[in-house]
């Protein structure tokens, strides 16, 4: 079992922070617009925005850590095999035959840290496409050459 | 066989094509023109010069394209060459052709024409349409590439394990698996009632009783008494009657529609079984005629409502992954058999695929009422509330208790599943029951799932993803202790890790 690189818990904090601003946004123009004009509403404008907030302290200080701590991929002899989860946990095979194609995807916050995705295809409709976030690029191609081998043209 | 022409050389589409395109085009340059009439702003002439611009082109542009479009058929592919000024030569080879589709909407039927469609295992930019050919061209085309695949692939089509013997062409044509009669059909239309019908004929109704000539006459009396007067001098009784007859008068329209819709739909519906591929055919004013290659099958779902489960009669649908493979949107599902008595759909599911439907399946966790009550308890708060105002008593929501608890009960009671050497059968469902087959070599990937309250009482959902899982028809096994689902998560891998290496050997 291999973990991602500890730098994956900064681009999720940064996630979690974009995440929380945008809750607090929308809450304030709730607060403001409609809440405020309810008769008899008991909290002061801005409370909600301010639950918000707290809410997302905690959760931007706590969840990339645990996150990264139960984020775990292993390249197994037929299979990719992906186990990851905090309040869900999923296990996700996929055998090396059903892979279609392999991307590597990198976005702002990522390249910050440079860091990239594996994004790995397959003709599976749901959940088809697995991620695999937070790889230093040039593993992320190490790893993209090794499933590269594995997969092969195969009719669904 | 031998008689006939075996070649197709440089034939243009039917004439009528020409008719179909314009009519199929007209609507396009009629729009700005139905815009300007619709607004009565004549004032915007700019409006009238783009429908004429446009008929200026479009006529043009299908005459061209008719006479510049033909195509050959010969022993080895079809080439179909089109193009104006950039020309392009589409060759298909003739063994890579998975199936020939013939399809006609009420327009080709009215001018005896139709559409041919070459679908190939690649994607669609490899495939070949023929739009439009005559009635007898495009039988002639199908058994033309027939014939010549028959020749070649006689061997290689009966390898895959699905059709075993080679049976003669003549046998073939006659080979119906399943087929319905117009009661039937009709039987099968009065059972359905599909929620988007009956929404279709609430909004028909609501429309139809607005159109009363005095509509504005009454309205202004109302605004001129005051409603209030008005709503007054209304009676309660017969207002309670006409929503009850309205209800009623909607249901009765949505029952008939659906039974039209479904007639037209299915007339005459046959499901054929060919080499290696199930042909169905059915409609009355557009008939439509679908291929299900049994390679591309990817999962069979049996269905059934309420209502057809007590007259024991169940639908069965068949998922491909589309001749697009590959990217898996094209994935479809394609009703096999409409309507049949289990028995009967036992059997044909039999005939497709050697499974047999086993007496008994293995339950889920009991655990699963549990969750089922908490589920239903959360969803049934604001029907709660409402129940606790409209009688003002708080003893009235105990009857919630037992519907709720039975109905936890009843999705227990028919979940279930089944691991074989070759297939998982999953049974789920609550109104809309079904149990979905789903063979071992078509697993793309498989999930393990369970979220902090199914970890609590320790189960798990084990998901099963093909290339073919159209929404809301997926497979899972819901609420499993997570030991088991482990087990099953492991052994569905090594089941399909195994086939695929005896596939490989072999």
């Amino acid at each position: 079992m291999m973990q991602l690189n500890p730098d994956v818990k900064s681009v999720w904090t940064i996630y979690y922070i974009r995440r929380t601003l945008f809750f607090i946004v929308i809450t304030l123009c709730l607060d403001y617009f409609a809440l405020s004009e309810i008769p008899k509403w008991p909290f002061f404008i801005g409370f909600t925005p301010l639950v918000v907030f707290f809410i997302g302290l905690v959760t931007t200080i706590v969840m990339p850590r645990l996150k990264y701590k139960y984020w775990f991929f292993e390249l197994r002899d037929d299979e990719l095999y992906l186990k990851r989860g905090v309040l869900t946990k999923i296990d996700s095979t996929a055998p090396y035959c059903r892979i279609q194609h392999i991307d590597i995807s990198q976005n702002v916050v990522e390249r910050l840290f440079s860091l990239s995705r594996l994004v790995i295809y397959t003709a599976g409709t749901k959940g088809a496409d697995l991620i695999i976030p937070g790889l230093p690029h040039y593993y992320a191609q190490e790893l993209q050459n090794k499933l590269k081998e594995y997969t092969v043209e195969d009719a669904v | 066989m031998s008689q006939m022409a075996e070649q197709i050389s440089e034939k243009r589409l039917h004439p009528f094509t020409l008719l179909y395109r314009l009519v199929v085009a007209l609507p396009n340059a009629a729009l700005p023109i139905i815009f300007v009439l619709y607004t009565g702003n004549t004032g915007e002439w700019a409006y009238i010069f783009i429908s004429l611009f446009l008929g200026f082109f479009i006529l043009p542009g299908i005459l061209l394209n008719y006479f510049y479009f033909d195509y050959t058929i010969t022993e080895q592919e079809v080439v179909i060459r089109s193009g104006i000024l950039s020309k392009k030569e589409r060759h298909i080879k003739i063994d890579r052709i998975q199936n020939v589709t013939i399809t006609q909407n009420f327009l080709h039927k009215l001018m005896r024409i139709a559409k041919v469609q070459l679908e190939t295992a690649g994607d669609a930019t490899t495939e070949g349409n023929l739009d439009s050919v005559s009635i007898a061209d495009s039988e002639r085309i199908r058994e033309i590439i027939r014939n010549h695949q028959h020749e070649k692939t006689s061997t290689e089509v009966s390898e895959d394990g699905v059709e075993k013997e080679d049976r003669p062409l003549e046998i073939e044509e006659e080979n119906v698996i399943f087929s319905m009669s117009l009661w039937d059909t009709i039987r099968y239309g009065a059972v359905r009632f599909r929620p988007i019908v009956l929404v279709a004929s609430a909004w028909i109704f609501s429309m139809v009783s607005q159109f009363n000539p005095n509509w504005t006459d009454e309205l202004e009396v109302i605004l001129e008494s005051g409603y209030k007067d008005y709503i007054k001098q209304l009676d309660i009784f017969m207002l309670v009657i006409y929503a009850i007859a309205g209800v009623l008068l909607v249901l009765l329209l949505s029952w008939i529609i659906d039974i039209l819709l479904t007639v037209n739909t299915y007339y005459k519906f046959k499901l054929v079984s060919e080499r290696g591929k199930l042909m169905t055919s059915q409609g009355l004013f557009s008939s439509q005629k679908g291929a299900i290659p049994l390679k591309k099958l990817q999962m069979m779902v049996i269905k059934s409502n309420p209502i057809t489960r007590k007259l024991n009669f169940y639908r069965l649908d068949l998922q491909t992954a589309g001749f697009g493979g590959g990217d898996g949107t094209k994935a479809k599902s394609e009703t096999a058999i409409p309507f049949a008595k289990f028995t009967q759909v036992k059997e044909i599911i039999n005939k497709i695929r050697n499974v047999e439907l086993p007496e008994t399946f293995t339950k889920v966790s009991p655990k699963t009422i549990r969750r089922a009550v908490v589920k239903y308890l959360l969803f049934s708060i604001p029907f709660g509330v409402g129940l606790y105002f409209a009688f003002d008593s708080f003893w009235v929501l105990l009857i919630l208790i037992p519907i709720i608890g039975f109905g936890a009960f009843i999705r227990y009671q028919y979940r279930g599943y089944h691991v074989e050497d070759n297939q998982i059968i999953v049974k789920q469902g609550f109104w809309f029951q079904k149990i979905s087959i789903i063979p071992i070599e078509k697993i793309q990937t498989l999930h393990k799932r369970s979220s902090y309250f199914q970890r609590r009482l320790g189960l798990a959902t084990v998901e099963i993803d093909t290339a073919a899982t159209v929404y809301g028809n997926d497979a899972s096994i819901i609420d499993i202790d997570i030991d088991i689902a482990t087990e099953i998560f492991d052994e569905l891998n090594r089941l399909f890790i195994e086939d695929k290496n005896k596939r490989k050997v072999s």
